[in-house]
């Protein structure tokens, strides 16, 4: 048995369970259910935040099925991240669960995982050049549903072309194979029957990587406002992430440096996680004139709850409406939808006033 | 040396590091001829202020923050609201201390001096000269407020170990910045004196420690304090926590399982702004008898 266990993070688990393949482990990946979240609450402390409980219920479950490893990532700052690791392990201990997590991050050129499955040198570069190659071809899928959603006639089109997609991305197997994938993509989404002369509302999400990306934590909140008639940005790229994780000196618009900057007259330190990105992000989001920013994170998240009130001053310098969420496992679907629905008709209502075209 | 002539009055809000280093900021300030207005003790109309303005998803110490800066606003020339990113070597401080002088900012614009404290890179004495430079001082006087006001904290520290009771059967853990806010632990020390029992009090003394598990700072000084504790001689521990404490969330389960190998009972009293004395107490009595209880038990087997 070689199977290892990666946490759920949206459609870029088939990167990860492409470089899981690249080193020789069968990964287990699930989408987040119900179950796994009954799983994670009941195991875990009552107030910490929404992606632990996630993470170890996803880790049960697996380790019930007979997976005995499992990765996450370790953080290093003064987020909880950092703990999150020996906690989840004794919590599966303590339940008599054979597992052992490994760590991502920090430690050393060659991590205990990579020790472990020890992958010949080729077919790994091989591999985790084939999954970075899929990675980037997630983002671009995401980019073209985000801007062809709100636009489509008939409704759901564009949800179906790109499952087929990432279903066949999934599939594919080598560089070549992803290669023909990328060029048939585009078409593919200009086939679907668009509404140009359609006014769509531009609404950028940031906060929190697992809440931001796990399809299930956020309720789908990426096809929720496409029906509503809004074209999303979804600020965690995993891209750019890794290009600021291991490239801290590059320019650009969103690269670390650049970040670091454009925040700097309301935040000048780097708190922890992804709250200078959040404060950043928004104020990318002001100068280019979106209509609005979605806050969404875990409830009690430590970085994102302290920067809020920095958050709110960026909206008002702006006049850039910013709705915050707050999500925990008991958060209900319905009440979400009355928020956005309510959010998403005041900003239309703001277009209206302003007579604001957009420029797009 | 423009500011030197401005700065009169400097406001410190009684909250979060002001109780980290007693004594310090009063004595820095006094040092350099400024004259320091401190905000009210925490009171019932603070916690009011504090939920009607402050971010309703931080805990409570934080929320107090900010109704203490408003109280002050009006009263001073300036605002003093230090960056704390670690008060001990290769530690780090909860996040929501590193933002305070931005939030600061937003409450008060233009009001906020500030400086880091980050002891992974410059010692605290270190960077008050520096900040006392900033301000407008000379090299010298700088240095004289600096070395006073570290004195000053040593001193307090020092008078509080002599004073400390050597019988004490409970031991009252708690970050800083709620064990000496009187509002938030006085209840919990009223109700220990009512009933006759004695305590201790948990003391951070900010040493550098061996380079364990723990990052945050002041957790683990709280953890090492538990570990120390002797089972013969402690009878219960009992935590303060505030709702919503991203540290502690994680803290208390290192503190439980600690605890449970030395068999030492713990409670955990949680506050927020709606805290109701009657319930402190009546769990304060519950825990202490179950205490006794299970002493007089050991006794008679």
């Amino acid at each position: 048995m070689n199977k290892i266990a990666i946490p759920n993070m949206g459609n870029y688990s088939i990167a990860f369970a492409a470089i899981a393949d690249a080193m020789g482990a069968t990964p287990w990946i699930s989408p987040t259910t119900p179950e796994i979240v009954k799983l994670g609450y009941e195991v875990s402390p009552d107030s910490l935040c929404l992606p632990f409980k996630i993470f170890i219920g996803h880790f049960i479950k697996a380790a019930e099925e007979g997976v005995e490893y499992a990765v996450m990532v370790n953080g290093n700052g003064p987020c909880r991240l950092t703990y999150y690791r020996q906690l989840l392990q004794k919590i599966l201990d303590e339940r008599g669960l054979k597992m052992h997590i490994f760590g991502l991050g920090d430690t050393g050129i060659k991590p205990p995982i990579i020790k472990h499955y020890d992958p010949p040198f080729f077919k790994f570069w091989r591999g985790a050049l084939w999954a970075l190659q899929k990675m980037f071809l997630i983002d671009e899928i995401e980019k073209l549903a985000w801007k062809t959603r709100p636009r489509e006639i008939k409704k759901g089109e564009t949800s179906t072309v790109t499952n087929q997609c990432l279903l066949e991305l999934e599939a594919a197997k080598t560089g070549i194979e992803i290669s023909i994938l990328k060029s048939k993509i585009f078409e593919r989404f200009t086939a679907i029957n668009i509404n140009t002369d359609k006014k769509v509302l531009k609404v950028a999400l940031v906060g929190e990587a697992s809440v931001l990306r796990d399809k299930y934590l956020n309720h789908s909140m990426e096809e929720l406002l496409g029906g509503l008639g809004v074209e999303v940005v979804n600020y965690f790229l995993l891209g750019v992430e890794l290009k600021n994780i291991f490239f801290p000196h590059l320019s650009g618009k969103h690269s670390k440096k650049h970040m670091l900057e454009i925040a700097k007259p309301y935040l000048q330190t780097k708190v922890g996680g992804h709250a200078l990105d959040s404060i950043a992000h928004s104020i990318i989001c002001g100068e280019d004139s979106y209509d609005g920013v979605i806050h969404l994170c875990p409830s009690g998240c430590m970085p994102e709850i302290s920067i809020r009130p920095i958050l709110r001053k960026v909206s008002s310098d702006y006049d850039l409406p910013v709705l915050e969420c707050s999500f925990d496992e008991h958060t209900s679907h319905v009440g979400l939808v009355t928020r956005l629905e309510a959010y998403i008709d005041m900003l239309y209502d703001r277009r209206k006033k302003n007579g604001k075209e957009h420029n797009t | 040396m423009a500011q030197k002539m401005t700065i009169k009055k400097v406001g410190i809000p009684k909250s979060l590091y002001y109780f980290f280093y007693p004594d310090l900021w009063k004595t820095f300030f006094e040092t350099l001829e400024i004259e320091v207005i401190l905000s009210e003790s925490t009171s019932r109309k603070t916690i009011e202020l504090a939920s009607s303005v402050a971010e309703s998803e931080n805990c409570l110490p934080i929320k107090l923050f900010d109704a203490h800066i408003l109280e002050l606003i009006d009263k001073v020339d300036v605002l003093f609201v230090p960056r704390i990113i670690s008060t001990i070597k290769k530690h780090c401080s909860c996040p929501k201390l590193s933002v305070l002088p931005d939030v600061a900012r937003i409450l008060a614009p233009g009001k906020v001096i500030t400086f880091e404290i980050n002891e992974n890179k410059i010692k605290l004495i270190s960077s008050l000269q520096k900040f006392a430079q900033e301000l407008g001082f000379s090299n010298s006087i700088a240095k004289k407020a600096a070395n006073r006001a570290v004195n000053a904290t040593k001193k307090h520290t020092e008078e509080k170990e002599q004073s400390k009771k050597t019988e004490a059967s409970f031991f009252i853990v708690s970050h800083p910045y709620n064990l000496y806010d009187d509002y938030i632990t006085g209840p919990v020390i009223k109700k220990l004196k009512k009933m006759n029992i004695s305590y201790e009090i948990i003391e951070f003394k900010k040493e550098k420690r061996k380079k364990d598990a723990i990052r945050w700072d002041t957790c683990g000084e709280m953890n090492d304090n538990l570990f120390q504790l002797d089972p013969e001689k402690c009878k219960g521990v009992i935590q303060i926590s505030s709702f919503n404490c991203g540290c502690d969330s994680v803290m208390l389960e290192t503190s439980r399982s600690v605890l449970k190998e030395k068999s030492i009972p713990f409670i955990v009293l949680i506050i927020d702004e709606h805290s109701a004395l009657a319930g402190v107490d009546t769990r304060l009595e519950a825990f202490i008898d179950s205490v006794r209880w299970k002493n007089e038990q050991n006794c008679n087997s």
